[in-house]
């Protein structure tokens, strides 16, 4: 998928109470409209071959973050259609300075569509500053 | 060495390229005998809307500027706040048309059917969630709602053993709800019939069947050109490779395909060869039985005759126009003729579908309208 589907902006460890506890990267739908949290079955990110699962991560939409579980009846919290998703990473220490190859999937239901969810897979080489 | 040319040769060397591409040109771009007004689908601009390149306004200034009368409006895609934006963002929708010219025709909506992962909502849930999307056509001018048609099988009765086939709602059912709300909101559905329809299917009678009986005039269906594709789009494979599919796989599919393989049978066949997922959404029904006909299986622009009462908007849907003024896929000099001759007097909206590079959207709908306006200029 095109790279802009991944933003260069936002690519950056993240710090909580003085300690690197993960990092984030940022999405944008490759879809063709906005969706409803509860339309997304499932995701990961994959950084230098390293495989982070759902349980690691949060969706972060409108400046609140969610867990996977909570999003499945959460009908009305939209991920906009132009609006990046940030995607939250547990990993203690986060990420080396220096470029990454970074890939992201997810999964979301399309109602006039087979059953299997939709996958979207996006990968870029980005670079993390700090 | 230079590249630069001198004057005198950049003059030759456009006479000589004068000489030998004889470039169309079409006698009439000025008025049409027939009723039928051309509109823009904001879709058609989307690899431009998300890669930064355009915004709304660009759009609606871009459709105006080659001569479209209409717009109709993706708003899933963008309504801030959708579906309830403010006052303000109305006011300055309505100011924005005005400004070019520009009249509201057609909300481009879905069902989210499938919202919840493990249970299907009834027609009463589904009206209610649709009512969401009237209200706003309403406050945005669009009368006609375009959505769902030739979807409802999949989105309600599809897979079979699913929770949402188990549930047993039905398209009527749904209609029945929604009927007291597009008057309440004076919202007209056209039904999209979206490839791979056929113009003889059984929904299709369904649909007709559920009008007449209601003698309504709140529903009625909105032809996608699509369904008139009588060739594999030009770029198919070339697409699926760049994004990794691998050429012995792709080619399988598409042979498959032509020999008119069941789409189940095809897709079980490239899991076994260790598909990867791209090369299963082209064997999947959202991949080339979805966008595409074989030759067992098109529709003859003459079908459509016998719809064209029905037909309340049009979704002028193309994938590639070229230098040639024609469309690869689509026969439009065989389906116009036969809505001018039914007195279709509605609007075609352009939905363009193809490569999302940016710029690509105002290159490809200046020369399809330019076709468009040349075939009704015919009537």
């Amino acid at each position: 998928m095109a790279e802009w589907n991944i933003h260069d902006e936002g690519f950056k460890n993240v710090t909580q109470n003085g300690k690197i506890t993960g990092f984030q990267v940022k999405i944008q739908s490759s879809y063709y409209r906005g969706i409803a949290l509860s339309l997304i079955e499932d995701y990961e990110v994959t950084v230098d071959g390293e495989t982070f699962k759902q349980d690691q991560i949060k969706f972060g939409v409108g400046n609140r973050n969610y867990a996977l579980g909570e999003m499945e009846s959460l009908i009305d919290v939209r991920w906009p259609w132009l609006e990046p998703a940030v995607l939250m990473v547990n990993k203690p220490g986060g990420l080396k300075p220096g470029i990454h190859d970074v890939q992201v999937i997810y999964l979301y239901r399309v109602s006039y569509m087979e059953a299997r969810a939709t996958t979207a897979a996006f990968s870029k080489k980005l670079t993390l500053v700090m | 060495m230079t590249n630069e040319l001198t004057r005198k040769e950049f003059l030759q060397t456009l006479a000589a390229a004068a000489a030998v591409a004889a470039i169309p040109t079409f006698t009439a771009c000025s008025a049409s005998k027939s009723k039928i007004k051309l509109g823009v689908c904001t879709y058609s601009y989307n690899g431009d809307l998300q890669q930064r390149r355009m915004t709304l306004e660009n759009c609606v200034t871009d459709m105006a500027d080659f001569g479209a009368e209409g717009i109709e409006f993706l708003a899933e895609a963008l309504v801030p706040d959708y579906p309830n934006p403010s006052d303000k963002w109305i006011e300055s929708w309505f100011g924005l048309l005005d400004k070019y010219k520009i009249k509201p025709v057609c909300y481009t909506g879905f069902l989210d059917t499938r919202l919840y992962k493990n249970r299907a909502m009834n027609a009463q849930e589904l009206a209610d969630r649709i009512e969401r999307d009237f209200k706003l056509a309403n406050r945005m001018g669009l009368k006609i709602f375009r959505g769902m048609g030739s979807s409802w099988d999949h989105a309600l009765d599809l897979p079979p053993g699913s929770v949402w086939a188990k549930a047993g709602v039905k398209m009527e059912d749904c209609f029945d709800k929604m009927l007291p709300l597009m008057d309440k909101y004076d919202i007209t559905i056209a039904g999209e019939i979206h490839s791979p329809e056929r113009l003889s299917s059984d929904l299709m009678k369904r649909l007709v069947d559920y009008i007449d009986r209601k003698k309504t005039q709140r529903i009625g269906l909105c032809v996608d050109m699509g369904i008139f594709q009588d060739r594999i789009r030009r770029n198919t494979a070339q697409n699926v490779i760049a994004q990794g599919g691998r050429q012995n796989i792709v080619d399988f599919i598409i042979k498959s395909f032509e020999e008119n393989v069941p789409q189940e049978k095809i897709l079980a066949e490239v899991e076994k060869m260790g598909g990867n997922p791209v090369e299963l959404r082209l064997a999947g029904p959202s991949g080339i039985y979805h966008g595409s006909y074989n030759s067992a299986n098109r529709n003859k622009p003459e079908e459509l005759a016998k719809y064209i009462p029905y037909i309340k908007h049009l979704h002028g849907k193309f994938w590639e126009m070229g230098e040639d003024l024609k469309e690869y896929s689509i026969p439009y000099d065989k389906v116009i003729p036969v809505l001018i001759k039914g007195g279709y007097d509605g609007f075609m909206c352009s939905e363009y579908e193809g490569n999302r590079d940016v710029f690509q959207a105002q290159i490809q709908l200046r020369r399809q309208h330019c076709m468009l306006r040349s075939l009704l200029a015919q009537a």
